[in-house]
């Protein structure tokens, strides 16, 4: 069939062919003005100004400047940034929240009003969704400009926040107190940070330089540690170790080291996170006979951070929690586990109005 | 004899396009009424309506919203790109006489993706995103051309081993990006734009690819019956005086374009532009003078039909290559048997 209709043609093309040099000549103008189009390609490309608001304001995380408004302690939330979640919890606003991603299933068990919330994506906002809902305030990262611009031109307003490091968690708890209007709570909760943070401090305060153990924080594989600039490496020095990963960085991201690079780290204590799935078990480095020479496998000091539904190295307020127990895993001499317990009955209360059993948690204390 | 023939294959043509182009109006008017934000029929009248006349609708600014700024760019942005994508298969099964050549052969969608992907890990904004992917895969595209001449074996099938060279290189880089992205964010943006992606798409987007797009498929549907010399091998089109050349450069230059508009648009969408033309093929036969029209609204049709789902279907919309490709290969497959059966 195909051969036929090209015999077909055939007879056209001979009729046609002397029109091929009047057919190159346009050809080569077309192409001139296709190349011209492309010069032109960025000039539809671009985001329109802002105006600025009157009144008092608040600048998010993102550097714009928001109004406060007249019913603020009346907003309502969404968020696809399951960091939000810790923050929204602990400012008292889950009755507020019409669709949220949770980390894992534990908020939704431990909060009525979380789990009766909506979706609106997992990580990608899904705009309909998030129209149908239509929430006052979408909460969310600041460094996702395609989702900052698609949901600035739907009519909700943004308020982005950056919780990576502990600064970001303060500044966070300020600016979501303030645009919410619940500045006492997020004052409560940040004098409590404060507070649990110096006893940290005095706790680990007389330990000598050289007494101080060596750890990182593992990520999801072996070999992909916590940078240096990282909340987890944080939580190493203020629980009194000294973190090996200092001076590897990569924008408060996790680095792929290498398992080779760890073992010249040989840090005497490795944390495994409990922020994201582990793709390895403990007993890989416990067992392994390449890691047999490292000093953490040596000293069995291998562990997970706790819990397996509430991650205490996630941004949040857990990271007061994740701090403890690495100073109870450390120097358990300084923090006995009936202390942690009570520290973690303590964190509990203060947040959800109530304790949750271990296993609910899913953690085991070492000792 | 000849001019009955003749009636009936422009008969069969009208038919097509008009039952085609039925289809897609009925499709696009489905595709504004349905979505997770309950908007009726009638509001969707009153929101287009008032949006024509410069009128208040009466509906609540949200529906406004959603209809102007959510539902019609996306609908618009969807029908152009597989329309595009589609014509764009077309071109190139064309000029390289293979019917087994996707869009991105020549390593567009691949430089595309490395634009994009660097623009992600950069977070440059939306617009810097598309530019970068166009601009990647142009250069993408360029090297293809520039080795089969920088090694003086100026043939189509050079071209095409150029374009799988680049095609894999430029899979290498995009890998790496991938590897330094943050695995929370920037590689998930990532992967969305390496699936196909029409969520974000706003009307300006449309507008700044929409001029070089128009241009592109006028001059490939102007020279489709050189189109059609082209395929018949390059000694034969000589012969009958064409520079076979500079055809075939205008034609991969409009191919090329059409697609890194679609790619810059949506991201890189698989098997519309391999799967379309064999479909329109089967319709109205191998003439590409009939072949782009009907191509064009099949693969217009087919996306807006693929991105309508994609929305509507599940809790939470899942990028456009997983249906394609759902489609796309058990189809392609189906044409390989039947290809087969219609040989022996």
């Amino acid at each position: 069939m195909i051969r036929r209709a090209r015999y077909n043609e055939q007879a056209k093309i001979t009729n046609k062919g002397e029109n091929a040099m009047k057919n190159k000549r346009i050809g080569g103008r077309l192409l001139c003005l296709l190349l011209v189009l492309i010069m032109v390609l960025p000039a539809g490309c671009g985001t329109t100004g802002e105006q600025t608001p009157m009144g008092p304001t608040v600048t998010d995380a993102s550097g714009a400047v928001l109004a406060l408004k007249e019913n603020r302690q009346e907003l309502t939330i969404a968020s696809v940034y399951a960091v939000s979640v810790p923050f929204i919890k602990a400012l008292g606003l889950t009755d507020r929240v019409k669709a949220i991603n949770c980390k894992s299933n534990f908020w939704k068990e431990a909060d009525e009003h979380l789990k009766a919330a909506g979706s609106v994506g997992r990580g990608k906002v899904d705009l309909e969704a998030l129209a149908s809902f239509a929430p006052d305030v979408l909460v969310h990262r600041s460094n996702d400009t395609d989702t900052l611009e698609a949901v600035g031109q739907l009519g909700v307003t943004l308020l982005c926040i950056s919780a990576e490091d502990m600064a970001g968690i303060y500044s966070t708890l300020e600016l979501m107190g303030t645009y919410f209007g619940v500045e006492e709570r997020a004052a409560e909760v940040i004098a409590w940070m404060d507070a649990k943070f110096a006893r940290i401090d005095a706790l680990v305060a007389d330990i000598p330089e050289e007494d101080r153990k060596t750890a990182l924080v593992m990520g999801g594989e072996l070999g992909r540690i916590a940078g240096g600039d990282m909340l987890q490496s944080w939580m190493i020095e203020k629980a009194g170790g000294v973190c090996v990963a200092k001076g590897i960085e990569n924008n408060s991201n996790w680095v792929t080291v290498g398992v080779e690079k760890v073992f010249s780290m040989n840090p005497e204590v490795i944390m495994c996170t409990s922020s994201t799935a582990l793709e390895y078990e403990l007993s890989d480095m416990l067992e392994g006979p390449a890691w047999s020479a490292v000093e953490a496998v040596k000293n069995k000091a291998v562990y997970q951070i706790p819990s397996l539904k509430d991650s205490w190295d996630m941004p949040g307020i857990s990271p007061v929690l994740g701090t403890m127990w690495m100073v109870h895993t450390m120097y358990p001499e300084k923090l006995s586990k009936a202390e942690l317990e009570k520290e973690i009955e303590e964190y509990y209360l203060f947040l959800f109005g109530k304790t949750f059993t271990p296993e609910t948690l899913g953690y085991e204390l070492s000792f | 004899m000849g001019r009955g023939n003749q009636k009936n294959r422009l008969l069969l043509l009208l038919t097509v396009n008009g039952v085609l182009l039925i289809l897609l109006a009925t499709v696009v008017v489905v595709a504004v009424c349905v979505g997770k934000y309950a908007v009726t029929p009638a509001e969707c009248l009153k929101v287009i309506w008032g949006a024509v006349s410069h009128t208040p609708s009466g509906c609540a600014p949200m529906t406004e919203n959603v209809v102007l700024m959510l539902r019609l760019p996306r609908i618009l942005a969807s029908v152009l790109v597989g329309a595009c994508l589609s014509v764009s298969g077309v071109a190139y099964q064309g000029v390289f006489q293979n019917p087994l050549i996707a869009p991105d052969f020549l390593g567009v969608s691949s430089g595309a993706c490395i634009g994009a992907a660097v623009a992600i890990l950069l977070s440059l904004g939306r617009g810097s995103t598309q530019l970068m992917a166009f601009l990647g895969g142009i250069v993408a595209v360029a090297i293809t051309v520039l080795i089969p001449i920088a090694i003086r074996n100026n043939t189509n099938i050079m071209l095409v081993l150029s374009g799988v060279v680049v095609g894999a290189a430029a899979s290498s880089v995009l890998g790496f990006i991938k590897f330094t992205a943050d695995p929370e964010s920037q590689l998930a943006a990532i992967t969305y734009w390496t699936m196909g992606d029409f969520s974000y798409i706003q009307m300006d987007d449309i507008l700044s690819v929409l001029p070089m797009m128009g241009v592109a498929g006028v001059v490939l549907t102007l020279n489709s019956w050189w189109l059609d010399v082209l395929s018949m091998g390059e000694n034969q089109a000589r012969s009958l005086g064409a520079n076979v050349t500079l055809l075939r450069n205008i034609t991969i230059v409009c191919a090329t374009l059409l697609t890194a508009g679609s790619v810059c648009l949506a991201g890189t969408i698989s098997w519309v532009g391999l799967v379309i033309p064999h479909l329109s093929r089967m319709i109205v036969g191998p003439n590409n003078t009939r072949l782009i029209p009907v191509s064009a609204l099949m693969g217009g049709l087919f996306m807006l039909v693929v991105d309508t789902l994609t929305r509507t279907i599940g809790a939470i919309e899942m990028p456009v290559s997983i249906l394609t490709g759902l489609i796309g290969a058990p189809f392609y497959i189906y044409l390989l048997i039947r290809n087969k059966r219609a040989g022996a």
